[in-house]
């Protein structure tokens, strides 16, 4: 991950273009990856990967480069998340919020069995999950959470024995 | 087989990776929603701006007119709530938080903004409703109607302001007090190892 020059200004459209044509390159898969847990059904997820990208383009004005810019935009992609799923919570009925889990005796390659055990953790593990999933060490996770590096190491740890526990134990 | 060998594995369903073209494409749809939202929010402004600046001459016009002093109180009461009124709803409002923050820094804020919007709105009779309904009274009590139309006034505010309070009230058990609920349960047991 690199850090970027200064950040446009509000007025800086191209550059502001730019900038989210880099984060799509390096990260498009990802910010799916994320909408698809959160939201669950395909329109959902189709609906907040566009509010994740809208969150994107109005926050990049305010980007400093403190944080590397993969950092930067897994955290406005899991913040958004995050109030999409709380908000589709509180009005129920308004959105689908949850994984469909597989049919039974069909079979389910990977991605279905990891969408489906996501959905048993809690929204804070799934995210440590899908960073994990990503590629990120425990320290750039810990960025992205706000947890100590020892904490997400934990519960990554945590995490992998459930999945294990579940799914592959007799 | 282990978490990391699902983590890997390609997907079924997959889709093919989008190209430099399909991205520019994706950058000028955000474009045109964000410049949307942006106007749809200075026209909310504006519409607000435009009542208060349409009310506020009005209503001190009428205290300093109406020859009564009890009418000149509820103008003057109106005029009031035409400033405040603004002014809390610009407050609750408040500056967006930034959602580059931390996960768990952003989940503190938003428990506390959303605490905060619940409190506003829980104390709407008192800066809201009670100004400007009580300035209606007093400007309809002080002007020149029969006792009967005092009456149906008063009724027709109490009842507004009963069921607005309601309304409001309503709205936060509805839509925030779950969401205050969520982020704590969220944030229950974060600091354990």
């Amino acid at each position: 991950m690199t850090l970027l020059p200064p950040p446009p200004g509000e007025g800086h459209d191209a550059d502001r273009a730019r900038m989210l044509e880099r984060i799509l390159a390096s990260h498009s898969r990802a910010i799916r990856r994320i909408a698809s847990a959160y939201a669950g059904a395909t329109d959902e997820a189709e609906d907040l990967q566009q509010e994740i990208l809208l969150r994107i383009w109005r926050s990049i004005p305010s980007f400093r480069g403190e944080a590397a810019l993969g950092t930067w935009a897994f955290r406005v992609a899991l913040n958004t998340a995050l109030t999409w799923r709380r908000r589709a919570r509180a009005a129920p009925g308004e959105r689908a919020t949850t994984v469909e889990p597989a049919t039974q005796g069909v079979p389910r390659d990977a991605s279905a069995i990891l969408a489906e055990f996501m959905a048993t953790l809690s929204a804070l593990d799934r995210s440590l999950l899908l960073l994990y999933a990503e590629g990120l060490s425990a320290s750039e996770a810990a960025d992205v959470v706000g947890l100590s590096p020892n904490a997400v190491a934990v519960r990554l740890s945590r995490i992998k024995r459930r999945f294990t526990r579940d799914h592959l134990e007799p | 087989m282990e978490i990391d060998d699902l983590i890997g594995a390609p997907s079924a369903g997959s889709r093919p990776e989008p190209t430099v073209a399909d991205h520019a494409d994706v950058v000028a749809r955000v474009r045109e929603r964000s410049a949307t939202l942006d106007r749809a929010a200075r026209a909310r402004d504006l519409v607000e701006s435009a009542v208060a600046l349409l009310m506020l001459p009005t209503f001190t016009w009428l205290a300093v007119q109406v020859p009564s002093p009890v009418s000149k109180a509820g103008a003057a009461l109106i005029a009031a709530a035409c400033v405040l009124i603004p002014v809390r709803f610009r407050a609750a409002r408040g500056r967006p938080i930034d959602p580059a923050l931390p996960v768990v820094v952003a989940l503190a804020a938003e428990r506390a903004r959303l605490e905060a919007q619940a409190a506003l709105l829980r104390s709407i009779a008192w800066w809201y409703l009670g100004p400007l309904l009580c300035g209606v009274a007093l400007f309809l009590l002080g002007a020149p109607l029969s006792p009967m139309a005092d009456v149906v006034g008063a009724l027709v505010i109490v009842s507004v302001g009963v069921v607005l309070h309601r309304a409001n009230v309503a709205a936060v058990h509805r839509d925030v007090d779950p969401q205050v609920a969520h982020i704590t349960k969220l944030m229950e047991g974060i600091d354990e190892p």
